[in-house]
């Protein structure tokens, strides 16, 4: 942790120094003005805005990827008249949140060699099923997930815009749902010039419950037994108390 | 619109949403001391909330209203204890078979399948039921409006059960296997599909001929207990309780309750009977069309860690 940041100071120090020619660093400088998030009880989704300076002028991209989840896609199919579920297919390490953002289109930044290799754009991460990898239909299921995703607003379909300063000052404004899942996100920003990648570097991002939300969501998944009677004996007296204050009047 | 977090189920939701729900749902449930589980789990499920999250959360806001609205009967002596008892002794073995047969749906990945088919299979028959018979009850008064309503009476298979005992609070004199194994099913069928009331109701009315003015009360008391069962189940072995969506849920769900019971006075029980097989019959259409016609969408995701 010290030595990252150490480096980082020697980093902006070493920009600062060389404003025009870029062969003593090519790193690009980033960060984010919310390093951590916190999710609480008016949580209505996230903004927060990803910054930095790049080495020299050329594209930028910006991916960040949500914490994995495991995914389930199910098929519907008709038998006697009625839709029942079919084949499915289960995908692990799937992102829980994929956005994307560039300075332009992405198909005049990079190549799609590059564009697919770097999993950039919604068609092109890449799911894969570990227990039936060889399934035909493989390709149809995760478009599914992909689109059933992004019509929650957890993946983005069209890039959203990084504006790019003075040719070295980047900005992008990441917008989050509310369906958000909690823990470690990550921010990876790519510089590139002529469609060749000149440097990238990431940031992390923390989804973190706080106040009621977590203290609920621990209990609940910690101390389930307490937390049952607790609601139970919540939910009684919620009744109970209604019926004699309505009663009285 | 002020949006809530809901910590259990990772998403925001509007809360004013939430109070008029839980409110239109409790007007319902006022009016005719159902649980009004079979309206509110999928309304939940059409707000985005994990389905899992939406049956365990309304076992929870049940709790509330059902207790809110037994003390309103209570009050009138409108609940006949010994028989509430029974069924509830039924009602809690039901609830802890329903919660197994959901754990093995749940491996089989077939359960919003067979809650949707079994949704339409039992509120299908009950509301058809439910229609005619008030229908022809409401014709018959019309035609005569000065002759007594027709009395019902116990089914003959059910009439010749053993171990008969008389219930005075009801004022029915019947075996004690027909309210025992009611309850044990509504218990099976509350912990699986939110429905409770919906299928309790109309077969302590039809099956066991009980007056209408007992059967809120005591639909209402078994489940109140019943509902406390699957709530922590559903809190204990699978954390699909939301204690901050069953809230709003309640708050909305009492004060709809009272206005309901109030209107129950009024209604007459012939109406009140068609009104409730109209609404019954409409969402089993509703689910049918979903199952048979027009799925929601082709593929379906669900997290499942």
């Amino acid at each position: 942790m010290r030595m990252r940041l150490l480096r980082r100071l020697l980093m902006i120090l070493v920009v600062m120094g060389l404003p025009h020619k870029g062969e003593a660093s090519s790193a690009i400088i980033a960060d984010v003005s919310d390093r951590s998030i916190a999710v609480t009880a008016g949580f209505n989704g996230a903004r927060t805005t990803l910054f930095g300076t790049l080495p020299e002028t050329g594209d930028v991209i910006i991916v960040v990827k949500g914490p994995s989840e495991t995914i389930t896609v199910r098929e519907k199919k008709r038998i006697a008249g009625m839709w029942v579920n079919g084949a499915f297919h289960t995908f692990k390490n799937v992102p829980g949140i994929y956005w994307v953002a560039s300075s332009r289109p992405l198909e005049l930044i990079a190549p799609d060699e590059f564009l697919r290799a770097q999993q950039i754009g919604l068609m092109n991460v890449s799911l894969k099923d570990s227990d039936t990898p060889d399934d035909a239909r493989i390709d149809e299921f995760s478009h599914a997930l992909l689109i059933q995703k992004a019509m929650r607003d957890e993946y983005t379909f069209a890039p959203a815009m990084i504006h790019v300063m003075e040719g070295r000052l980047y900005r992008a404004d990441l917008e989050l749902p509310s369906s958000a899942p909690t823990g470690a996100y990550i921010a990876t920003t790519y510089l590139m010039q002529d469609g060749k990648l000149i440097s990238a570097q990431q940031t992390p991002i923390y989804l973190k419950k706080e106040g009621s939300p977590e203290w609920i969501s621990n209990m609940a998944h910690s101390h389930s037994y307490t937390y049952a009677l607790i609601t139970i004996v919540f939910a009684s007296f919620s009744g109970w108390f209604s019926a004699i204050l309505l009663q009285r009047r | 619109m002020v949006q809530i977090y809901l910590p259990i189920a990772e998403m925001s939701v509007s809360i004013v949403t939430l109070l008029f729900m839980g409110a239109g749902v409790g007007v319902l449930s006022g009016l005719f001391g159902i649980g009004g589980g079979f309206l509110l789990t999928p309304l939940l499920i059409f707000l985005g909330i994990p389905s899992g999250i939406a049956v365990g959360t309304q076992a929870n806001q049940s709790i509330a209203s059902s207790i809110s609205g037994m003390l309103a009967h209570k009050r009138n002596r409108n609940v006949d204890i010994p028989l509430a008892l029974i069924m509830l002794a039924g009602g809690l073995a039901g609830t802890v078979t329903g919660s197994s047969i959901f754990s093995y749906l749940q491996q089989l990945g077939q359960i919003d399948f067979l809650v949707s088919a079994l949704y339409v299979l039992f509120l299908g028959l009950i509301g058809f039921l439910m229609l005619v018979e008030s229908i022809d009850a409401i014709l018959r008064s019309h035609r005569n409006p000065h002759l007594p309503p027709k009395p019902r009476q116990i089914p003959q298979v059910i009439a010749r059960l053993p171990f008969r005992v008389n219930f005075e609070g009801s004022g029915i004199h019947i075996s004690v296997l027909v309210p025992a194994l009611l309850g044990y099913i509504t218990g099976i069928t509350s912990i699986l599909l939110g429905l409770n009331g919906t299928l309790l109701v109309p077969a302590m009315i039809y099956l066991m001929a009980m007056p209408a003015t007992v059967v809120a009360g005591t639909s209402l008391f078994q489940l109140a207990f019943v509902s406390m069962l699957s709530s922590g189940f559903h809190a204990a072995f699978h954390s699909t309780v939301d204690i901050i969506l069953a809230l709003p849920l309640m708050a909305g769900g009492v004060m709809g309750a009272q206005i309901g019971s109030r209107f129950a006075g009024r209604l007459r029980p012939d109406y009140a009977r068609l009104l409730l097989g109209l609404v019954v019959v409409s969402v089993a259409l509703r689910l049918l069309i979903q199952l048979t016609v027009f799925p929601d969408a082709r593929f379906s995701i669900e997290v499942t860690s």
